[in-house]
């Protein structure tokens, strides 16, 4: 299995909107959560598309857990919903992730299922965005198409 | 520094970094986003802050002390040898904070930001440092 086997199912970016929306950070409807923190951005809502159900961890980490990792306020509204949006399609049965956020700017997520371990960083700067997959703790293969996660995942979840 | 402190880091040197005890997974393996430069604008210290052990030593510290310093509570010391670190291709200088002795720089030799995959490969020859444990 490699990474180059996920590239063409990937989802285009444009499946995803992202709109702003006024709110204090609220849960919309089961298809759509929205971020928000204070300042003049005020908040961004990640639309999903009708077939997505997200994991239930999603909400609660993007909106509480990674800005609470986030010591320094390094990270840009725009960075949280990018990273919403690559975890927003994972099957439900995904389990939660080890994260954090790192000196340089940028979201980490990762997880070790079995023999696979499969990363993904997002940042600040959309060029340091990356996924990288490994089997047995081998060399790390790595893509910028972070948009694979889901197929990915799907493919090495337990049934 | 010390007369005895060489410029250069000996190839044996441990090559401590702090880590976030919740960054440390339940195998012992600390997350890839440790192992991070710091994003500074204006570039004066865009590196990963470690320590060397023989400066520390010369001070008349120990990795105790280094833990302590941050908060034992909250933090922990991984340890690298600096050979290991080259290998891997990185580059190590020193760089006195007034914080604590033996501080020192991590950084990709061609100074490139350090890629996904090599934070997850610096998080694979890892260790707690073996005086914490």
């Amino acid at each position: 299995m490699t990474l180059a086997e996920f590239e063409g199912i990937a989802p285009n970016s444009t499946d995803v909107a992202i709109a702003s929306a006024n709110g204090s950070g609220t849960l919309l409807d089961p298809k759509q959560i929205r971020i928000s923190r204070p300042g003049p951005d005020a908040s961004v809502s990640t639309l999903l598309r009708p077939e997505q159900h997200p994991p239930a961890w999603v909400e609660r980490l993007v909106r509480e857990e990674i800005p609470a990792k986030d010591d320094y306020g390094l990270i840009k509204l725009e960075t949280l919903v990018r990273f919403a949006q690559a975890c927003s399609a994972l099957p439900d049965r995904t389990p939660k992730p080890y994260y954090g956020v790192g000196d340089d700017a940028t979201i980490g997520a990762e997880w070790d299922i079995g023999q696979f371990h499969v990363g993904i960083q997002v940042g600040n700067d959309p060029a340091l965005d990356s996924i990288i997959f490994e089997v047995d703790r081998g060399e790390p293969e790595e893509s910028d198409n972070v948009g694979i996660l889901p197929a990915l995942m799907l493919s090495i979840l337990p049934d | 520094m010390a007369a005895e402190i060489p410029d250069e880091i000996p190839p044996d040197c441990t090559v401590y970094r702090l880590a976030k005890k919740e960054d440390i997974k339940p195998d012992g393996t600390p997350k890839s986003s440790c192992f991070s430069d710091k994003a500074e604008e204006d570039g004066s210290s865009n590196y990963m802050s470690v320590f060397f052990s023989d400066e520390i030593q010369t001070a008349g510290k120990s990795v105790l002390d280094l833990q302590q310093a941050w908060g034992a509570d909250k933090y922990t010391v991984l340890a690298f040898r600096a050979a290991d670190l080259r290998e891997q291709g990185e580059r190590l200088w020193r760089d006195a904070i007034d914080e604590f002795p033996g501080h020192g720089a991590c950084k990709r030799a061609n100074s490139a930001n350090r890629t996904l995959p090599q934070k997850r490969n610096l998080a694979k020859i890892a260790r707690v440092a073996p005086e914490l444990l």
